[in-house]
């Protein structure tokens, strides 16, 4: 090979190797929400708090990791029962740099939970499981590595619930 | 100081005190009927009486009265103490309501919406015209609506005890719904005239009780309670059955006939002893004029 084609596919090859590290990127973004049961009727939302970490190997992809509590959908009448639910997973996301500031993204996930309904001062039963779950939002970078993110999610069949929520948090870029 | 306390006695200061300390000593001497907690009994030595009524409404109310002895009046009522419940339900046992392992957000529901904790209050009897309230004998109660289309229904009770045991499951099925034909609700009727009782969809295997609650515009006021015996759908009362002793002979009366159909079955064997009934009870109100 000609050493003028090989500088140059050296070139290339160091060129895209250096763009490539530069956008390679971490993402953690602690949220807070409000989660309610599409599929039955009975229970108030819950509020819950969740915190994505998420590796970009390149800015439009992702993958993480996130933990998410669910502290007590309360039943609306009778006696109150109040089922918590706790979960961890991980998950792909595509991400599109439309504008500087605003990044929308959809993410796949499947989480693993526990869930427990209490009653009467005691713990009535436990459950555990995975859910797939799809979520649509979008991030917006504010001034370096800090910015806002906000997203629409659902979780089918978490004991028998089909979970639809809605969160706002914060996002740290790296 | 002798002189002080002489003084004391002399003025008879001290009758009062004496008096006061009688009282007392009596009242913890007459502690035999005071309400116990549940807690000092094992169930085996607890009586159990409950009654579980569905009315016109359609919904139940379910009764529970727990005692130390087979005589309402001799024995002592116990109040839960110590967390322990009862818990009522129709058609499914509170025990399967409480045992589930999966699907927590629907077996919750039905924890939350048809299994229902006992209330206490006082011994306490519905006559529609007017209640009656004995104090210091505490009973359960609670109110459960069954399903739509859920006939025959079943009621249920379950007593739970420290440790989350539950340890007295009892069920009845109640008796076939019937309707009051005569008399008709409003109805004037002279005391002259016996009142001719029928209601409809006779039930050979149930027995019939009758309550009846009388007041008059002269201030008197009666009950009365009948075992009418085997269902035969009719029963004639004359006014002197049930009108108050002594009531004038202007008076005018308003009359409830509260009419129930019954069934009994005994209560858990963990248990000492009880019954528990289930009911069905219909009410017409009338007036009697002179």
């Amino acid at each position: 090979m000609d050493r003028p084609i090989l500088r140059a596919l050296l070139s290339l090859l160091l060129l895209s190797a250096t763009h490539a590290y530069a956008e390679r990127s971490y993402v953690v973004a602690p949220s807070v929400g409000v989660a309610s049961i599409s599929n039955m009727d009975g229970y108030d939302s819950s509020a819950y708090v969740r915190v994505d970490g998420t590796f970009h190997p390149i800015p439009q992809v992702g993958v993480g990791v996130f933990v998410a509590s669910y502290p007590g959908f309360k039943s609306t009448a009778g006696n109150e029962v109040t089922i918590k639910v706790n979960g961890y997973g991980v998950g792909v996301t595509g991400r599109w740099p439309i504008h500087p500031h605003v990044q929308p993204y959809v993410r796949l996930d499947y989480m693993r939970w526990d869930a427990e309904a209490e009653a009467f001062n005691r713990t009535l039963a436990k459950d555990n499981g995975g859910s797939a779950g799809l979520a649509l939002g979008a991030q917006f970078p504010i001034r370096g590595f800090f910015g806002l993110k906000a997203e629409v999610s659902g979780y089918n069949n978490v004991s028998g619930a089909n979970i639809r929520q809605f969160s706002v948090g914060a996002m740290f870029e790296f | 100081m002798k002189g002080d306390f002489m003084e004391f006695v002399r003025k008879g200061a001290i009758a009062p005190i004496l008096t006061l300390f009688s009282v007392l000593f009596l009242a913890g001497c007459g502690g035999a009927n005071h309400p116990a907690p549940s807690t000092s009994y094992v169930t085996s030595a607890i009586y159990a009486f409950m009654k579980a009524v569905q009315d016109e409404s359609g919904n139940v109310t379910t009764t529970v009265q727990l005692r130390d002895g087979l005589d309402p009046v001799a024995a002592r009522y116990l109040y839960l103490a110590g967390g322990e419940t009862l818990y009522t339900s129709l058609d499914i046992s509170p025990r399967q309501y409480l045992s589930f392992t999966g699907n927590l957000f629907d077996n919750s529901l039905g924890v939350s919406q048809h299994l229902k904790v006992m209330g206490a209050r006082d011994l306490y009897t519905d006559y529609f015209l007017f209640n009656q309230i004995v104090l210091g004998k505490p009973e359960y109660h609670s109110l459960n609506t069954p399903t739509a289309g859920s006939s025959p229904v079943r009621a249920y009770v379950d007593f739970e005890r420290t440790g989350n045991v539950l340890a007295g499951e009892t069920s009845i099925e109640l008796p076939a719904a019937f309707q009051i034909l005569a008399p008709a609700s409003g109805a004037s009727v002279t005391r002259a005239t016996p009142v001719a009782l029928t209601w409809s969809n006779v039930d050979a295997t149930a027995t019939m009780r009758l309550d009846v609650a009388v007041i008059c515009d002269d201030g008197l006021r009666n009950t009365l309670n009948r075992d009418l015996g085997a269902d035969t759908g009719a029963t004639t009362l004359n006014s002197a059955d049930y009108l108050p002793a002594g009531v004038s002979a202007s008076a005018t009366c308003q009359v409830a006939f509260i009419l129930q159909r019954l069934h009994s079955g005994l209560v858990s064997p963990n248990f000492a002893f009880g019954i528990i009934e289930g009911v069905q009870r219909r009410t017409v109100q009338f007036t009697t004029i002179p």
